[in-house]
């Protein structure tokens, strides 16, 4: 479903969680953690949510399962941990240009102030 | 407080089972792990809001995973093939016993043309109901020798009627207006009394399969779901013909 038409957007989950393993390997209590702060707590998912988005994420191979370990801070129970696959890092490529796209046109009809440090 | 949260948690452990089963053994533990940190953030103190977004959240999840696991399984085409096979056999009964009260009973609501073309549709989309079980029992025994359900058909037919024996030996003994000749014995409500456990026999019979070789009722739960809900549609129907007609099986007949 995701790698046939990348143009085709990524539903908000999907886009979190692969900009929180866009970083390190995160089990799915770290994930969700991740994508409330990434998100300033605008995103908050729960574990239906998650695994449900992980699940049709490791169907269309965009991220996979690393093996099982401890997380030190969480006791001792072994986790499996997830990690970003190289069609992932495709499919976050291809949204954050997407946006990029629509941040640049919302600036050319100047519904949007510049906002890059770059752009004169 | 800690039994609290145990219990809490055993439910929770309860809700995630409704997953489709494909779905529970892969994420079935990392779910109650991610749950027990949740609920570990917060010092192990649970408050009602929270519980309720996390059930309300899961119970969305369990639903779409299920309906997910419905239409990849094909189950839909399966239940969609399954009641469409029954209104056609029903569609044909129908027009049958229509075509034989037209042209070999004296129906003066059928021959005078008053009997509506609505109350055909209901009661063939009720006769339908009615077959969609036992069609999909035989739908799941296609590749089964013809005796593999002869037998389950004939128990069927042999503990249905067991069951109707002691109100048909009431009817015919306490009703005396069967005894003395001024109204014969209601065959068509005992057909429908033998006919409705049958039906219910069939349709239960590959749920116990599913149970004596071992494997998991929830693998479908959403096929376990409308089996249970027209088998239980059926059953209450059964229970609600046998109540109305005790007055008459105990010979409390009106007028007398």
């Amino acid at each position: 479903m995701f790698e046939k038409d990348q143009k085709q957007s990524l539903t908000p989950a999907v886009f979190h969680i692969l900009l929180a393993l866009s970083v390190e390997e995160l089990h799915g209590y770290r994930i969700m953690k991740q994508v409330e702060v990434d998100s300033s707590r605008k995103v908050k998912m729960g574990a239906g949510t998650l695994y449900g988005s992980l699940k049709r994420m490791l169907d269309a191979k965009l991220v996979e399962e690393c093996d099982k370990r401890v997380d030190p801070e969480l006791g001792d129970e072994r986790r499996i941990y997830y990690k970003i696959t190289g069609l992932g890092k495709k499919a976050l490529s291809a949204e954050l240009e997407r946006y990029r796209s629509i941040v640049n046109l919302a600036q050319e009809l100047k519904l949007l102030p510049k906002t890059f440090s770059y752009e004169k | 407080m800690k039994n609290e949260n145990e219990k809490v948690f055993l439910f929770y452990k309860r809700l995630i089972s409704l997953y489709p089963q494909t779905f529970t053994e892969r994420f079935g533990e990392s779910m109650e792990q991610t749950f027990n940190d949740v609920c570990n953030e917060r010092n192990g103190e649970i408050s009602l809001g929270l519980m309720v977004s996390i059930f309300a959240e899961t119970s969305v999840g369990i639903m779409r995973e299920n309906l997910h696991e419905f239409k990849r399984a094909n189950q839909m085409d399966y239940w969609i093939n399954t009641i469409g096979l029954a209104a056609i056999f029903s569609g044909l009964f129908s027009a049958a016993f229509f075509w034989i009260g037209t042209f070999y009973l004296d129906n003066p609501e059928v021959r005078t043309g008053n009997a509506s073309v609505i109350d055909v549709v209901r009661n063939g989309f009720l006769m339908a109901l009615f077959l969609t079980p036992i069609v999909s029992g035989l739908r799941s025994r296609e590749s089964t020798a013809t005796k593999d359900w002869l037998v389950p058909l004939g128990a069927a037919t042999l503990f249905s009627m067991m069951l109707i024996a002691p109100f048909a030996w009431m009817e015919w003994s306490n009703n005396p207006l069967t005894q003395t000749g001024e109204s014969q014995f209601p065959y068509p409500l005992f057909l429908a009394l033998l006919l409705l456990p049958i039906l219910v026999f069939l349709g239960t019979t590959p749920i116990l399969r599913t149970l004596i070789t071992g494997k998991s009722l929830m693998a479908y739960p959403f096929s376990l779901l409308l089996r249970v809900g027209f088998l239980s549609v059926l059953a209450m129907d059964w229970a609600f013909l046998i109540k109305k007609h005790i007055p008459m099986f105990l010979g409390r007949v009106s007028g007398l």
